[in-house]
């Protein structure tokens, strides 16, 4: 139990005088990074840790695998802070296609010596839902192209999420799925070929 | 043949001779695009869009299609406990280095040669010869001197190496379950102490705080803390007197469960109280709120 002495000297420290402190944006967080501000990254993590989660979990569909590319995004991200150029795109953006690359580079070492563990992610109730992103126009863009993808013949579906998400080329496309080379090339293109009319008129309907 | 152009939105194939080479780099921009060509395909594409420039016009709405597609995996909130392993494997990685130089020994420059009585009455006493030239009953002093400083140094840095492993065991509780957590209490290293809810603190219950008086950090443990707005964050504060430090941003999961390495500027020991706020997501530097839960840091 707290007794009143104690109680009253928490209770005055609330009074001091409060300050006002503004939220940072990107670039001043990013900034901050370079400053090797721990509490920066702390932040960044606070806020686009759950949309790099989900593009890890995306890729290699394993919670610890993901957990892991988590961590070393926002280590690359502190290690290289000062390549990171406003001018040229969004935070997220490039927060986003570190995790797919990191994502994909450590499931080709997964490949080579496959040790999964940790919980598969259809085992796993309610994880895909995804958290409320009305009003920015990216995310719309992705969810809007993600539900397209649904819309593709499945064997065009498959290769062009192959090709995206697990990085694969042709050739290794070809291995993978045992079929021809040429196949797999027509298969892609016209899926991607696809994908994007359904893209563009989707956008038109939005106008 | 000749290198004939086709215009992008449409060309009539049955009037003007085709490229072959065009085609073939025509159907694989989409491939391109994503990063999917093989490498010989690659370096195909590069090369052909230097010959025909305009081609880069088709490739940029599959590069946007590209760049949107990185936004198409769903947000996926990061579990609880996994959320703080990843924030304290941050936090370790990117902490400072502690000096490695081998950095002078507290409190002990080195000395000059003793005088020469003091050197006499020691070599005597390690059994020398009076007829000894002065210069070489200098080499056992200065060997007895670089024992003592080597002993010192040993302790200084025993020290803290002790310090170090405490830290560490702090670190590796945050990142276990909580009965690993009652094993670190049970140490007789650590103290813990039970936040207790303030009158502003409504549905705060089990709040633990395990710290060690002599180190910068300590633990915090929360199972049931009321989920806050999205605006909204738990700041921990250790207060002495009237005075707060601000010792880290609090968020909860959905359960009311979270833990937090604790950052003090000091040893947690020269602090009296441990309390929690309410402040914006961003935290404050001073807090804007009373708190809803406090306990004394007491050995």
């Amino acid at each position: 139990m707290l007794n009143s002495q104690t109680i009253a000297a928490v209770a005055d420290f609330s009074r001091t005088p409060k300050m006002e402190i503004p939220v940072l944006n990107d670039t001043d967080l990013m900034h901050r990074v370079v400053e090797r501000d721990q509490s920066a990254l702390s932040e960044l993590y606070e806020r686009y840790g759950n949309p790099v989660y989900g593009l890890a979990m995306r890729v290699v569909q394993n919670t610890q695998l993901a957990e892991e590319i988590t961590q070393d995004t926002f280590l690359k991200v502190w290690n290289q802070a000062q390549s990171w150029d406003p001018t040229r795109g969004q935070l997220i953006s490039w927060l986003l296609t570190i995790t797919r690359y990191t994502a994909i580079d450590r499931l080709r070492r997964e490949w080579r010596q496959p040790n999964l563990v940790g919980a598969p992610v259809e085992d796993i109730p309610g994880l895909f839902s995804a958290l409320d992103m009305v009003g920015d126009a990216r995310w719309q863009d992705g969810q809007i192209l993600a539900a397209l993808l649904n819309q593709l013949p499945d064997e065009q579906a498959e290769v062009v999420q192959m090709a995206f998400y697990q990085g694969m080329t042709h050739t290794e496309m070809a291995e993978r799925l045992n079929l021809p080379l040429g196949t797999v090339k027509t298969r892609v293109r016209l899926g991607l070929q696809k994908l994007k009319t359904l893209w563009l008129e989707s956008s038109e309907r939005q106008i | 043949m000749t290198d004939e152009l086709r215009p992008q939105d449409g060309y009539s194939s049955q009037s003007q001779p085709v490229n072959p080479e065009l085609e073939a780099t025509r159907e694989l921009l989409p491939a391109y695009a994503l990063g999917t060509t093989d490498p010989d395909e690659t370096r195909m594409v590069k090369e052909m869009l230097t010959r025909f420039p305009h081609l880069i016009y088709e490739l940029e709405v599959y590069q946007d299609m590209r760049r949107a597609l990185t936004f198409s995996a769903p947000t996926v909130e990061i579990p609880g406990m996994a959320k703080s392993r990843i924030l304290s494997g941050l936090l370790e990685a990117t902490a400072p280095s502690v000096a490695q130089s081998a950095a002078p020994v507290r409190g002990s420059a080195p000395t000059p040669p003793p005088s020469g009585g003091l050197l006499d009455r020691l070599w005597r006493l390690l059994g020398g010869s009076p007829d000894t030239p002065a210069m070489l009953r200098l080499s056992p002093a200065l060997a007895a001197l670089a024992v003592v400083l080597l002993v010192a140094s040993n302790l200084y840095w025993s020290g803290q190496i002790q310090q170090m492993r405490e830290e560490q065991t702090l670190l590796i509780a945050l990142a276990s379950q909580q009965d690993t957590l009652l094993t670190l209490v049970g140490s007789g290293q650590v103290h813990r102490a039970e936040l207790a809810a303030t009158p502003d603190g409504t549905g705060v219950e089990t709040v633990s705080v395990v710290w060690n008086p002599n180190a910068e950090i300590a633990l915090l443990y929360a199972q049931e803390l009321p989920p806050l707005a999205s605006n909204e964050v738990y700041q921990v504060w250790f207060i002495r007197g009237d005075q707060p430090v601000s010792a880290g941003l609090l968020r909860v999961a959905e359960d009311g469960t979270g833990s937090l390495l604790l950052r003090s500027p000091e040893p947690v020991g020269n602090f009296d109280i441990v309390g929690i706020t309410v402040e914006p997501s961003t935290g404050s530097e001073l807090p804007t709120s009373a708190p809803i839960a406090a306990g004394e840091l007491r050995a």
